[in-house]
């Protein structure tokens, strides 16, 4: 009890409110900011907790991560530029939302799942710490190979218009995958000589291109006099606070996001993205209308956002009891307890016992900041939008640019934008399904080199992917996933007569 | 039509990335059955069943009238894309700022927007803002330019 009133003491006073409030600011416009990302964030704001108490430095990084994750789900849903590599799936039906006209209802949503998402992991972190430590070590490279084809099994729900294009675009996305040095034998892959292409295609570059540009592309070609949606867009661009009732109807989706994001941000080096993946190839999964997603539907904003913000909490899991961190933002944290002089780890709890709690009780507060934040960055990012098309346009480029470049500040990966602007202007005339294809880019390597290694340490056994319970189940899981909605064509088929 | 055009182009290209993989060869790790090539070859031979199933699709189907783009918006968006390959080549050479504003200022221009003072504040603003945005306060390395642009780079940025 003692130790609870002096975390509360610790997380709420005056000062450490002003800091966590700074932060959580701080990270929602970094996170809105194509480019920048929690990890750029934690980083920039860092020096600035080197005279603080340790516990309040600590949380005041927790509070920037809380604010990054959630804030790149604006320019997400406003631009279908993903702020961050993890509201990358946030885009799959948050922009079509911004575009039926409901973009503030979209944000109001993003933000009220990343809130949920947090406080759950929050108290998931808190009461379940060593539990759930020896589970994230149980996670090897058959898991890794299953959590993959979860994440890659909503495909066929994406292309419900085609499930042929959808597939070959995300073959296209796993090919793309495999550009770059052979992690396990050091081959170069398709590089053709080019030092770029040495570590690989990263999908910020790719998205970026094959989202943004080809979209202006598009707008461009449909009319040279702007954007024929902008009208229904503007008028449904104020932030919408959710209701308690429309929280309660979809609890489901609230928490099954924010478990899986728990678990997968207990996993070392899984992340913020995998877990929107695969939280949104659930949510497809279980729901009775998959055609649906890909469109606006309101679970397929729920669904990542509540994930991507729980993995902050479940990242710290490990970092806090193993020394191991979950994720590279809690890498960055790791970096900052040293820096304190802490070490992470099992004796830490016991040296620091008010840390714990204290973290817990700062993610709640910079959790419930966000609603504050997120309207008032939110609002101004809305203001965007009503600037005449040709100038929204060039903004659109130009931060596609920007955010293209900061990422390793090199021209190669603008380039790699620039030439994915064509495959993606292709794509969305075809009807062949961007989505999946990023899906394959994301998900790709993961699922090859964690097969690799798992045929390597099973001595060239394929069974060592069956006889793995964990690994078992989320394989059959990825089964019904992929199956699904050609299971529920088949019934509606059977039933209007369509199939004997 | 173009879609099958297209189709071709991206068959090629996977003949030749097939090819390209079987010199894919390395030090090879014991029980690593897969190998660096393995991954992407299976990749590439469903992607060409995939390809072939779609283009054979495509022909069988009765040829829809595609929406036809009007010779005016074909041109404004070719000059478009001219425009951004413009842009990020001379990024290099003059620097975030000054090709930025320029680019801004054209594109604008381009897409029929008729009031050339706003356009050219805005094209200035934008270039700044995100200089200091992104170069003065997150720290991020914009591309400076050479010679004279480099140097002045460095009072901005």
């Amino acid at each position: 009890m003692g130790i609870t009133i002096k975390s509360l003491s610790i997380v709420f006073s005056p000062l450490s409110m002003v800091f966590m409030s700074f932060g959580t600011l701080f990270g929602v416009v970094c996170g809105a900011l194509p480019g920048l990302g929690p990890s750029m964030a934690v980083i920039l704001l860092l020096p600035f907790t080197y005279a603080m108490d340790p516990i309040v430095g600590i949380i005041t990084l927790v509070a920037v991560n809380v604010g990054a994750q959630a804030g790149g789900s604006i320019s997400s849903i406003l631009l279908r530029v993903p702020g961050t590599p993890s509201a990358i799936a946030t885009t799959f039906d948050g922009y079509p939302m911004a575009m039926q006209g409901k973009a503030g209802r979209a944000l109001g949503l993003a933000f009220t799942a990343s809130v949920i998402g947090s406080i759950f992991s929050a108290i998931a972190m808190l009461v379940a710490t060593p539990l759930l430590s020896n589970v994230a070590l149980k996670f090897q490279s058959a898991e890794f190979f299953s959590l993959a084809l979860l994440g890659l099994s909503c495909i066929s729900s994406l292309g419900a218009k085609n499930q042929a294009k959808s597939l070959f675009a995300a073959c296209l996305g796993l090919l793309l995958s495999t550009v770059g040095l052979d992690s396990i034998n050091g081959v170069e892959r398709f590089t053709f000589g080019q030092e770029f292409l040495l570590n690989g295609i990263d999908f910020i570059p790719v998205m970026i291109g094959a989202y943004a540009i080809a979209e202006v592309y598009e707008t461009i070609g449909r009319s040279s006099s702007g954007n024929s949606n902008e009208s229904s867009v503007l008028k449904g661009a104020k932030f919408e606070f959710i209701k308690l009732k429309d929280v309660l109807t979809k609890w489901k989706t609230y928490l099954k996001g924010s478990i899986i994001g728990t678990i997968v941000g207990i996993i070392p080096a899984a992340g913020g993205s995998i877990a929107a993946f695969i939280a949104y190839s659930e949510e497809v999964r279980s729901s009775k209308t998959p055609e649906k997603f890909g469109t606006g539907v309101e679970e397929g904003i729920i669904a990542p956002e509540s994930s991507n913000n729980a993995c902050v909490g479940g990242s710290m899991v490990p970092t806090l009891t193993l020394g191991i961190p979950g994720s590279p933002v809690a890498a960055i944290i790791m970096a900052a307890f040293m820096l304190h002089g802490l070490t992470p780890g099992p004796l830490l709890i016991q040296q620091q016992p008010a840390m714990l709690q204290s973290i817990f009780f700062g993610m709640i507060a910079s959790s419930l900041l966000l609603f504050v934040f997120g309207k008032i960055v939110a609002r101004e990012f809305t203001k965007i939008l009503k600037l005449p098309y040709p100038l929204l346009a060039m903004l659109i480029m130009v931060l596609g640019v920007v955010g293209a470049y900061s990422l390793r500040n090199n021209l190669a990966d603008v380039f790699i934008a620039f030439a994915f602007s064509f495959v993606g202007y292709f794509f969305n005339k075809y009807g062949y399904s961007t989505s999946s294809f990023i899906l394959g880019l994301v998900l790709g390597r993961i699922a090859e080199n964690s097969m690799r290694k798992q045929l390597i340490i099973s001595g060239g056994s394929w069974l060592g992917f069956v006889t793995r319970p964990i690994s078992l189940v989320i394989l059959l899981l990825s089964l019904a996933a992929f199956l699904s909605p050609y299971y529920r064509k088949f019934m509606s088929a059977r039933k209007s007569g369509g199939v004997c | 039509m173009m879609e099958l055009i297209g189709l071709s182009c991206m068959g090629i290209g996977l003949i030749y990335l097939f090819i390209q993989s079987w010199e894919l060869k390395g030090i090879m790790v014991s029980k690593d059955t897969v190998g660096p090539a393995g991954f992407p070859q299976l990749v590439i031979i469903l992607s060409f069943l995939l390809l072939a199933f779609i283009g054979f699709t495509l022909m069988k189907q009765q040829r829809k009238k595609e929406e036809k783009m009007s010779w005016d918006r074909k041109k404004i968006l070719g000059i478009h894309v001219l425009l951004f390959f413009a842009y990020l080549m001379s990024l290099d050479l003059l620097g975030f700022v000054l090709s930025t504003t320029i680019y801004c200022f054209l594109g604008i221009l381009n897409l029929k927007y008729t009031q050339t003072l706003k356009s050219a504040v805005f094209s200035l603003l934008l270039s700044g803002g995100i200089t200091i945005l992104f170069g003065r306060i997150f720290l991020v390395s914009l591309p400076r330019g050479i010679g004279v642009f480099r140097e002045l780079s460095y009072f901005l940025y």
